[in-house]
């Protein structure tokens, strides 16, 4: 007979039974601590309620120690920073004139911004023939030198130019200078103009022969021979100003940079002009400037005048060739020659000459 | 009936959880001899059954505030000592466990002892000492398993039946009520030979 669940019932026997065995009690210490216990934990929750600010008071503490470094450290950064950049701007200005005095790399002097600096005349005159380079560039690109187009004036000139090219050669020889040939001149010009730098070494001028240059004469009114000479002629004072005023710093490369695709130059900007003017000169002029500049104090023709690019083996013929003994009609006739030729090239180059040569005639103004 | 006892064990639950500290006492006032003594039993070590008894009502406090009438008090807080042993089963070793998972007896219907007699009992002769009755009685339950003796001391000191047994021990009602059955077969068997 199975057991039911009636069975499974409370039986009063053995309740009366469990209960007369054993009537066991916590210990009244145990009652103690948990009742205490208990009224703790009611009297912390009333105070955790009741108390709202108090009770938050802590954290609000807290939290202002944490402002107040905070916001310290964040004074200081800031000011630290402040004076930093403050010091940096300075340090800047003070650098920035020996940074301007430095080299430009592969810009070309502006040959028409150093006649201002020479003399006002100079520098109207260069003005007025100043163009824009852009087309010079272009000019030159067309301008594939072939020898048999360029010479327009006679053999015996040729040869008389060979020999003053010799001669000037060896005079630049014997002051250690590195001529650049005719033929070379696209070579290593950088080197013999003294590049700092390990930099290839540019294309100097693209054509070698003056009948190039001649043709691009009307382009390259930008750098007319006699400013450019006379820049050339002041160059160890205008140099020396240049480096130590900002302003000139300034307009150099604004003068310079359309200059740049002509000369090539990667030297200095006072080694760039010379190498320009060494490059626009007949071996006549060349031969004049450099006796002007042998008249320099050594040291200082050396340093402010370094060793310009020159144009050399090659005779290269000028078109006043013949005139520099003749009087200003002379050379206004053979210009009047040139236009009617329409060439314009040989024309312009003749009247830039001309203008150095007569400053004051009423034609060269 | 006093007005202590007029108050459920429900309310007075929820009055402590509302800040009535007195409301604890009352409650635990009941109920502090029968589920210390459900540790005794189980434990059977004083100095343990103190230590369990303190943080089942100490449990009881922390939970205070989450508590919400979903079952019979005694059913939540003998819940709270049942996970109690349990978790202390479990640190000293599993071996006390496997009683409680020992239900091989389990196989519902057949009688294990025979139903026992109530003349026998009811007869004014066979009267014997109760104390020598009390010591028999606790000598069988000791030695009933865990979860027999976790059942017949659930039904006889916390006053639960099979059902809230089965909620507080997280058993079903048809396993509470055969661990019940065989406690009280071995127990009645036991005393059978006093009678």
């Amino acid at each position: 007979m199975a057991m039911s669940d009636d069975n499974l019932e409370r039986d009063p026997m053995l309740a009366r039974l469990l209960a007369a065995s054993s009537r066991d009690e916590p210990p009244s210490a145990l009652d103690a601590a948990i009742l205490a216990a208990a009224r703790r934990e009611v009297h912390a929750g009333s105070q955790a309620v009741a108390g709202g600010e108090e009770a938050s008071a802590p954290p609000v503490r807290v939290k202002r120690n944490w402002y107040i470094p905070v916001s310290i450290a964040a004074v200081l950064v800031l000011s630290v920073s402040l004076v930093r950049l403050m010091q940096e701007e300075k340090g800047d200005e003070l650098s920035q004139p020996p940074a301007a005095s430095r080299p430009l790399p592969k810009s070309a002097p502006a040959p028409a911004a150093e006649p201002a600096a020479a003399s006002p005349e100079k520098a109207d005159a260069m003005l007025r023939d100043t163009t824009p380079p852009k087309p010079k560039l272009a000019e030159e690109k067309r301008a594939a030198p072939p020898p048999a187009v360029m010479a327009p004036t006679a053999p015996e000139a040729y040869a008389e130019s060979a020999k003053k090219q010799r001669a000037e050669k060896t005079e630049a020889m014997a002051d250690g200078v590195t001529v650049m040939g005719g033929a070379r001149r696209d070579q290593t010009p950088g080197a013999a103009g003294g590049m700092a730098s390990g930099a290839p070494a540019p294309v100097q001028r693209a054509e070698p022969f003056p009948a190039a240059r001649e043709r691009e004469a009307p382009a390259t009114a930008a750098a007319p021979p006699q400013p450019a000479r006379d820049a050339m002629e002041t160059r160890p004072r205008t140099e020396a100003d240049r480096s130590l005023t900002r302003g000139a710093v300034t307009e150099a490369p604004l003068a310079a940079a359309p200059v740049v695709p002509e000369a090539k130059v990667l030297a200095a900007p006072r080694r760039a002009a010379p190498a320009d003017d060494a490059l626009t000169q007949s071996a006549p002029a060349q031969a004049e400037r450099r006796s002007m500049a042998g008249a320099l104090p050594p040291p200082a023709a050396k340093m402010a005048a370094p060793p310009p690019a020159k144009p050399a083996a090659t005779p290269r013929p000028v078109v006043w060739r013949g005139l520099e003994d003749q009087p200003p009609e002379k050379w206004l006739e053979r210009l009047a020659e040139f236009r009617r030729d329409n060439r314009q090239a040989d024309a312009d180059e003749l009247l830039a000459e001309f203008r150095r040569r007569f400053p004051d005639h009423p034609a060269a103004r | 009936m006093d007005a202590a006892t007029a108050v459920s064990d429900e309310q007075l639950l929820l009055a402590y959880r509302d800040g009535d500290a007195g409301a604890f006492d009352t409650l635990y006032r009941r109920h502090k001899g029968p589920v210390y003594r459900y540790m005794l039993r189980q434990c059977r070590n004083a100095g343990v059954a103190d230590e369990l008894f303190q943080d089942v009502w100490m449990n009881l406090i922390r939970a205070r505030e989450s508590y919400t009438v979903q079952a019979k008090f005694t059913t939540y807080l003998y819940k709270l000592a049942h996970n109690r042993l349990i978790d202390h089963y479990r640190k000293h070793g599993n071996a006390a466990m496997v009683s409680f998972d020992d239900d091989s007896e389990d196989h519902d219907g057949a009688p294990l002892i025979a139903e026992p007699q109530a003349a026998p009992r009811d007869e004014p002769e066979r009267h014997l000492d109760v104390k020598q009755q009390a010591a028999k009685l606790l000598e069988l339950l000791g030695a009933l398993p865990e979860s027999q003796r976790e059942a017949f001391v659930m039904q006889y000191e916390g006053g639960m039946s099979v059902e809230e047994i089965a909620d507080a021990t997280g058993v079903t009602r048809e396993t509470a009520k055969s661990r019940l059955r065989y406690a009280l077969a071995k127990i009645r068997e036991g005393l059978a030979s006093w009678q």
